[in-house]
């Protein structure tokens, strides 16, 4: 189906909107004819003249009968009132119109000569004057013919503009009725059209419904593939760690050491890489979430200079700039993921000595700095391929490219920034700006109820820092947070027993118990110390 | 309130008053003469009021300045308001009233013309006394020029002069 063209709509307005045009003007005119024909009311003018002439002789009868005082008053009455009529022709529009009658006939211009002739004589009547009354009776007479002929002129001349109404009126309906059918033929064209194109436009929809459906069955394939694979490949991978480990607590010498090291190191670049997909899988799957929990950015920092240290990159330095919050609200695992990606990625075209990351706070967010010294300008398009990344096409993805894109993707799902910036001494900075809110710093007090003092002793060196206090075995002081190592002999008067003594408190439960029921939360690998601190801080937070 | 339209409606006010006192010397003393305008109202127009000239410059003058069918131009055209009028016989809330001329024309205006709009029984036209020859001595005015909405041929039909008698319907 081909589209319809637009200057085919464009003309159909336009008709449209002549036909209205014309329409409008042509009813506006008739209308406006009609008020001006009907608003020239001379015929009531004219009899009117005729009416008061003869009430005039009438008068001149009774006075010429009665010849009394009060008689000649009502004839002087009733001439001030044939005045008023007669010269109404001097001023106005309707003057103006009734002027235009007389024209070449000069009917109203007698009566009026003759008016203002007889006034005086009028004002100078004595009652009795039968002569001069009788004279005004016979030159009037005279009048009554002129005035019937000139009311016969307005008679005939209205007849005329009654016509010419009429068939203005006529020509008006038949105008409005071509314009009605006009616009009502156009309308139609124009619901045919947009049916039509209405129809276009639900077509190249269900099209490109149908095109996204087949990319994203074709992208969720891929990523379940890439989830399938980057599974099947961490098995075996594990499968050799495994054994280099045993491997590596043998007698060795110092070469085999070595490979060995070397062996272990590219394993972990590679289970990381494979994590990578992992993460890269769910982002374009939008299964990507993030899980927002208090931490600290110290251990962020610490956690950061700890992952690069397994990959071989332990000298680097990592600091926290003055004046950052203790605590931020946010997802520090994906946050220490995105720095450490970054970080490596630079690495691999920076010596270590020449690359510095700093974490700070603006305020909003957790600003992180990768400050680059001057490095070998021939890997300078690795840091274009970081910040251009958005600009490459899919398909286009090289394998240099993982690291920044699911740096890039993660920055994306926090909402936050990257940016590449000049530095002081020509060095350049990635700089890296993550939502994240400052959170209050509280201090937590915990009871470690453990089968042992060793493994109290191991526990509070894990979980040890500036937040976090132990209670002693026999304080009675309240707590924030109970630990029970579920290997303790009977959980059920254990925890009744702890309950009744620290009422309040969250329990967490270090391995899985019995019952989970009874615990407010369970950390299943306790020697997950990071999990455990986590999970800690977050319950008490929430 | 400015000085200048006071004393001058005071002047005129007494140029009309100084001009009834030349023809009520002039004519001989009759009560009838003066009287210019009936008002009637109740059942067959029992109860009436007489108006003479005197008695109608003697109510609060207002002056509106308009054209209209019969005139030239804009003139200022000065008497009481036709509401001011009806209301000394409570003739007011009469539905429709009609005003009949002295050659026994009349219109029928409905009484909210006047709620609505300042019209008023002229008696004078550009400071000068309305005569009987020039529409006078009293003539319904409405402020055309002031409300477009008054130019039809029936508010026209209203302008009735020479009007000498208003009754309720």
């Amino acid at each position: 189906m081909r589209p319809t063209p637009r200057y085919l709509g464009l003309i159909v307005l336009l008709a449209m909107a002549g036909f209205a045009a014309v329409g409008f003007f042509t009813i506006r005119r008739d209308v406006e004819d009609l008020r001006v024909i009907s608003q020239d009311n001379i015929l009531w003018s004219a009899t009117q003249m005729e009416v008061e002439l003869l009430r005039f002789e009438l008068s001149l009868a009774e006075l010429r009968s009665d010849l009394t005082e009060e008689a000649l008053e009502d004839v002087r009455e009733r001439f001030d009132i044939l005045w008023s009529r007669v010269f109404l022709m001097n001023r106005g529009r309707v003057g103006q119109v009734m002027r235009g009658y007389d024209e070449g006939f000069g009917s109203l211009k007698k009566i009026a000569t003759y008016l203002e002739e007889i006034d005086p004589v009028l004002q100078a009547l004595h009652p009795e004057d039968i002569v001069t009354i009788e004279r005004m009776q016979v030159e009037l007479e005279g009048f009554q013919q002129e005035l019937r002929l000139y009311t016969l002129r307005v008679v005939r001349a209205d007849t005329v503009a009654s016509a010419l109404v009429r068939d203005r009126i006529q020509s008006s309906a038949q105008t409005t009725a071509i314009v009605s059918i006009a616009a009502v033929l156009l309308s139609v064209l124009s619901l045919f059209l947009i049916l039509r194109e209405n129809r276009r436009q639900r077509e190249l929809v269900r099209l490109s419904r149908q095109h996204a459906e087949e990319a994203e069955l074709s992208s969720r394939a891929k990523s379940r593939f890439l989830t399938m694979m980057s599974h099947e490949l961490r098995n075996p991978l594990n499968g050799v760690l495994g054994p280099l480990a045993l491997l590596d607590q043998t007698e060795l010498g110092g070469v085999q050491q070595r490979l060995v090291g070397q062996a272990q190191q590219c394993g972990r670049s590679m289970l990381q890489m494979l994590a990578g997909l992992l993460d890269y899988a769910e982002m374009q799957d939008g299964r990507l979430f993030l899980v927002r929990a208090p931490f600290s950015v110290a251990e962020l920092c610490n956690s950061v200079r700890e992952a690069l240290a397994s990959d071989g990159a332990a000298d680097l330095a990592v600091k926290v700039l003055p004046g950052t919050p203790d605590r931020l609200d946010g997802d520090v695992d994906r946050i220490c993921q995105i720095f450490v990606h970054l970080t490596e990625y630079v690495l691999e075209a920076r010596p270590t000595e020449n690359v510095s990351l700093s974490f700070g706070h603006d305020g909003k967010a957790l600003v992180g700095e990768i400050s680059l010294g001057t490095g070998d300008a021939t890997m300078d398009w690795k840091l274009d391929l970081l910040m251009g990344l958005s600009d490459v096409a899919a398909d286009q993805v090289s394998a240099d490219a993982l690291r920044p894109l699911i740096s890039r993707g993660l920055i994306a799902t926090a909402r936050g920034m990257l940016s590449l910036e000049d530095g002081p001494g020509g060095r350049q900075v990635i700089r890296v700006s993550l939502p994240a809110a400052p959170v209050k710093s509280e201090r937590i007090r915990i009871h470690l109820e453990t089968r042992s003092s060793a493994l109290a002793t191991i526990y509070q060196a894990a979980l040890r820092s500036e937040r976090v206090t132990f209670a002693e075995p026999e304080d009675t002081e309240p707590v924030d947070v109970v630990l029970v190592d579920t290997t303790s002999v009977g959980e059920d008067p254990l925890m009744s027993r702890l309950r009744e003594r620290f009422p309040g408190a969250l329990f967490v439960s270090l391995g899985l118990p019995q019952k989970p029921d009874i615990f407010d939360d369970v950390v299943e690998i306790p020697s997950d110390v990071n999990g455990l601190r986590r999970s800690i801080f977050s319950r008490v937070a929430s | 309130m400015p000085v200048k339209p006071v004393l001058a409606a005071w002047a005129r006010r007494a140029a009309v008053m100084a001009i009834l006192a030349i023809l009520a010397a002039a004519r001989p003393a009759s009560a009838d003469d003066d009287i210019l305008l009936t008002l009637s109202r109740g059942p067959d127009n029992v109860e009436t009021l007489a108006f003479t000239l005197a008695d109608l410059a003697a109510m609060p003058q207002v002056t509106i300045r308009t054209d209209n069918e019969w005139t030239d131009g804009l003139v200022s055209y000065t008497g009481p308001l036709v509401r001011d009028v009806l209301e000394r016989l409570a003739l007011q809330d009469a539905l429709t009233l009609r005003f009949t001329a002295a050659n026994d024309y009349y219109v029928d205006i409905p009484s909210s013309d006047f709620r609505r709009y300042d019209a008023i029984i002229a008696i004078e036209a550009d400071g000068k006394p309305l005569s009987r020859r020039d529409k006078g001595p009293l003539w319904v005015m409405y402020p055309i020029s002031e409300h477009g909405e008054l130019r039809s041929q029936e508010i026209y039909s209203r302008l009735i002069w020479q009007v000498v008698r208003i009754e309720s319907l």
